[in-house]
């Protein structure tokens, strides 16, 4: 049978310079129009995005809830086994980052191009599964509202020269920080006093007396030294309380991918925003956001899981 | 669904006024918006000029669009009422002291620009918005305010004419 002749309104076409031009003309009318109004922002001190007011919740019973650890055990670093991630469209352009002064990288021990030490280092347009290596990993719970409460685990490195403090600080969610009780990471702080639904990732006992020797806090934000940023008595964790309804992000007869848009809507407000103060006094920042992925069971060693299931993955904005 | 999941994340970051978001947005679209404004236009000039107005419009409304997964549909309708406006101002009679030839020469795309002049006025558009962008006909029935029944027998007809075209060549 030949080729029908409606066929030739399918193929692609070149887009023609005229047309480019008017396009990115109107791109920068854009851009400049936003630039102007988050200086305008500046000026009056209300900088940054804002995340949505979490109402406080009381502690929950976990109606239903979803714990994906290292606790079962894993491989190595084998291929990552992730099907598709929702990564951020490749942008061009950085609203307030300035990339070459330092790096962000994220524990990611099964994806293919993590390091020997199990680091991911962040870039534009790609997304990074948490990994599920050892004992990190996430909890989601559901809070007595119906909403899904999550905390995720990870460790963040940051990497470059000069570099003397890193201070990140979070909207729409809530840093947990799990570390000895002798000991802390932390140089200073803002302290977030509300309750968080899931428990927590992390801690050390006594294995003789079952003792716990670690000590849990939440921060909006906190400080670390460059020379002292993680070690493995500490976990910083990723919590919240969503406005999402449980069985709406992950009920049962959801397909993977509504569970993946689920937690992409879950996560759409938090924003982690890490900035280094370098030796000179000079500062620098970037951004990252967390959204939903697919993960398949050769990635995690998991033997329970037989399907591809949603996972969390972080993007550098 | 999952290069869904990618707009429905695009449209979300657009509609908290992330350019970037918003740019690429524009850009996943963009064969799509050519091809229907040049199925309106039959001009690169007219076209680029309606898609920089849809462009505009869409980044001041964009919050305004309740439900991300019908980004698409809420743009092609703004950028077929922008040809629309341009073609009816095109139309309208000027002496021929004020009439400007277009500044360029319509090089790109011949095949589809020929194929769109067969068909005439009354049946590029609905033809290019059903195999050139894959909207179905009850979907450019609301597009274009016209019973569905209209949009199938312009269909028809549009493929026996492209048929004979191709036939007398």
């Amino acid at each position: 049978m030949g080729k029908r002749k409606e066929q030739i309104l399918e193929t692609g076409v070149e887009i023609p310079d005229i047309v480019q031009k008017k396009v990115e003309a109107a791109f920068e009318v854009i851009r400049m129009e936003r630039t102007e109004t988050m200086e305008e922002k500046k000026k009056d001190g209300i900088f940054m995005m804002n995340g949505k007011k979490r109402a406080v919740l009381g502690v929950c019973a976990c109606a239903a809830l979803l714990v994906v650890a290292g606790s079962f055990g894993l491989s190595g670093k084998e291929d990552a086994g992730i099907v598709e991630s929702n990564q951020v469209a490749e942008n061009e352009n950085v609203i307030q980052t300035v990339q070459d002064m330092f790096t962000m990288k994220v524990y990611a021990a099964e994806a293919p191009d993590a390091g020997e030490n199990g680091y991911v280092t962040l870039e534009k347009g790609k997304a990074v599964p948490i990994s599920l290596d050892g004992d990190v990993g996430y909890v989601l719970c559901e809070s007595e509202d119906g909403n899904v409460s999550y905390c995720i685990s990870t460790h963040f490195l940051c990497e470059g020269e000069d570099i003397e403090y890193i201070t990140y600080s979070i909207n729409g969610g809530v840093f947990q920080i799990v570390e000895p009780k002798d000991s802390t990471i932390v140089t200073s702080s803002e302290k977030y006093e509300g309750d968080i639904n899931t428990g927590g990732i992390g801690g050390v006992d006594n294995e003789e007396t079952g003792e716990i020797l670690s000590v849990t806090n939440h921060y909006k934000a906190f400080t670390v030294s460059y020379d002292n940023q993680t070690n493995d008595q500490t976990w910083i964790n990723i919590c919240g309380n969503s406005d999402e309804n449980w069985d709406v992000v992950l009920g049962e007869d959801k397909t993977l991918e509504e569970k993946v848009n689920g937690i992409n809507k879950m996560m759409e407000d938090v924003v982690i925003t890490c900035s280094v103060q370098y030796t000179d006094g000079s500062t620098s920042e970037a951004q990252i956001t967390i959204g939903g992925g697919i993960i398949t069971p050769e990635g995690t060693g998991i033997p329970e899981k037989e399907q591809p299931y949603p996972t969390f993955v972080f993007q550098l904005q | 669904m999952l290069m869904n999941i990618k707009i429905d994340l695009l449209v979300r970051k657009a509609q908290k006024k992330d350019p970037e978001a918003f740019t690429e947005l524009i850009r996943t679209c963009m064969q799509d918006m050519y091809r229907t404004a040049i199925a309106i236009l039959m001009n690169d000039e007219d076209a680029a000029d309606a898609i920089q107005d849809t462009i505009l419009a869409c980044w001041e409304k964009i919050d305004m669009l309740q439900n991300a997964q019908y980004f698409k549909t809420w743009m092609t309708r703004i950028l077929i009422h922008k040809c629309l406006d341009i073609r009816r101002a095109r139309e309208k009679v000027i002496p021929m002291e004020e009439y400007e030839e277009p500044v360029t020469e319509d090089e790109y795309n011949i095949e589809i620009k020929e194929a769109l002049e067969t068909l005439g006025e009354k049946y590029r558009l609905i033809m290019m918005l059903y195999y050139g962008e894959g909207y179905r006909v009850k979907e450019i029935a609301d597009f274009l305010g016209m019973p569905a029944s209209t949009v199938q027998t312009r269909l028809d007809r549009g493929r026996k004419k492209l048929r004979e075209y191709y036939q007398s060549e």
